[in-house]
């Protein structure tokens, strides 16, 4: 009996899901797989579904001194476990973005370069293309008002599009946004409510997110935080809250980031990370201390994220600068 | 309020019953269902009857939501072979049962994710369209990755 051929759309669902280290196999297995697996809408198509069965973070800590440590991580079995680990330079005067422009293929790095002297100055920005491999200045626009930020406040790279949580000198608090495609910064506001207290700009499965701090005294009283999500992209009357975190026993040190269903990860005081269930209102610890007493350090988390987005830079030796690009782009996920 | 009762038909030409709130699952029935009643036999030439029986399993369970991932992990996980785990996500697919399709898909990916080229041909029915020569001017140019 001769075999019956799969429908296409069995095959594109299994390979959308399978890592990008087999899909790099498969394109031998025949004419069409290679044609599949190299187009853009199948990269995307895999960078979603993939990744969405396979979430996974990135812990660092910040050594105040010298350099920085990543670690890759899963989160799968609600503990993390080392993959791999390695150092790199973190320049303290500038914030960086990087993401995947998906209409021109490329990877991009937005650096905003600070004044240290004066804050009342706007950031000189420099945008990287792996592509051509080339730094470009791009001007930074007299309308987005709030535009602070800090270097260890991660960005969030969502919809295409980089946030900064960013405040002005009032001090308020707003989004900083740069498109990756249209190179265009924006600045979207929060509602009233939410700009007077500490907030932080993270991304919960679909939605941006915010994790705003209303602790009153931080020292005596234990943190409070409350957990808002953005329901409908760029709307201010649609952040609706999710939950609120009251730890007078937990003692939070600071949110690092939002799990897709919204759970809180977090460092407590003792800097210990804690994974916070927040249907049950429990936690698990996730990752121990290795932080020597006196030691200064700031911890982050990161997606990790699987990508068949490749890099076309050959056999060539890049450059420090694209040297520079490519580590951030490594710490997304991909692989060289 | 009496249970009213579809007939699918597999390719082998086999009837199965099955009540219409279940089946009504899959939105391919359901669609015909709202069009015309779909009071006589529903036909379904690509689906065969060992593939039907188990998509009838699946439809009938009775899980509360909270288990039905889990329910679907087990239930495509305790049929671990690949041709039958092909089968059912292609009856999930013409039948349009999301989760079905999504897990028997998923586990088919495990499966195969550490498979040799052969191997990965022969599992997915693919036939090397590709000379020996030109297969390896391409392995030449993706060396990297093997």
């Amino acid at each position: 009996m001769a075999v019956e051929l799969l429908p296409d759309e069995v095959i594109v669902e299994i390979l959308s899901i399978l890592p990008a280290e087999s899909l790099l196999r498969c394109r031998l297995v025949c004419k069409w797989w290679l044609t599949l697996i190299s187009s853009s809408k199948f990269k995307l198509m895999h960078l979603h579904n993939f990744n969405q069965l396979n979430p996974r973070y990135f812990v660092g800590r910040l050594d105040y001194f010298a350099s920085e440590e990543w670690f890759c991580v899963h989160l799968d079995d609600e503990a993390f476990s080392f993959d791999d680990s390695t150092q790199i330079e973190f320049p303290f005067d500038r914030s960086r973005g990087f993401g995947y422009d998906n209409i021109s293929d490329d990877y991009k790095v937005v650096s905003l370069i600070y004044d240290a002297s004066s804050l009342s100055t706007r950031p000189k920005v420099e945008v990287y293309s792996v592509k051509t491999g080339i730094w470009r200045e791009v001007m930074f626009p007299d309308n987005v008002l709030c535009y602070c930020t800090f270097p260890m406040w991660l960005q969030v790279f969502f919809n295409g599009v980089v946030h900064w949580t960013a405040f002005d000198l009032t001090p308020s608090f707003s989004i900083m946004t740069f498109d990756i495609t249209t190179e265009l910064f924006e600045q979207i506001q929060f509602p009233e409510f939410l700009t007077e207290k500490y907030l932080r700009v993270f991304v919960a499965g679909e939605s941006l997110a915010a994790v705003q701090d209303v602790t009153l005294d931080r020292v005596d009283s234990g943190s409070t935080y409350r957990v808002w999500v953005m329901k409908e992209y760029k709307n201010p009357a649609s952040w609706t809250m999710l939950y609120h975190v009251k730890n007078a026993d937990v003692n939070l040190r600071e949110p690092l980031r939002l799990r897709n269903n919204g759970d809180m990860i977090a460092e407590l005081k003792n800097r210990d990370m804690i994974m916070f269930n927040h249907n049950e209102g429990s936690y698990v610890n996730v990752f121990g201390d290795s932080v020597e007493e006196g030691f200064d350090c700031r911890t982050y988390v990161d997606r990790f994220q699987e990508s068949l987005a490749l890099l076309d830079v050959g056999d060539s030796v890049p450059n420090e600068e694209a040297m520079e690009a490519l580590m951030m782009i490594e710490k997304q996920g991909m692989r060289l | 309020m009496s249970k009213k009762t579809l007939t699918l038909m597999s390719k082998d030409k086999q009837l199965f019953n099955i009540e219409e709130h279940l089946a009504v699952q899959s939105v391919t029935i359901r669609n015909m269902v709202k069009e015309d009643g779909a009071s006589s036999v529903i036909p379904l030439p690509r689906v065969d009857s060992e593939t039907l029986a188990l998509v009838i399993e699946y439809l009938n369970r009775q899980q509360a939501p909270e288990e039905d991932e889990d329910y679907v992990k087990k239930f495509v996980d305790e049929r671990g072979e690949i041709p039958t785990l092909l089968e059912l996500a292609q009856a999930a697919l013409d039948l349009d049962i999301k989760k079905l399709m999504d897990a028997a898909c998923m586990k088919v990916a495990d499966l195969i994710k550490d498979f040799t080229l052969e191997e990965v041909r022969e599992a997915l029915r693919i036939e090397n369209d590709r000379t020996p020569e030109e297969e390896k001017a391409i392995r030449d140019e993706f060396q990297w990755a093997f």
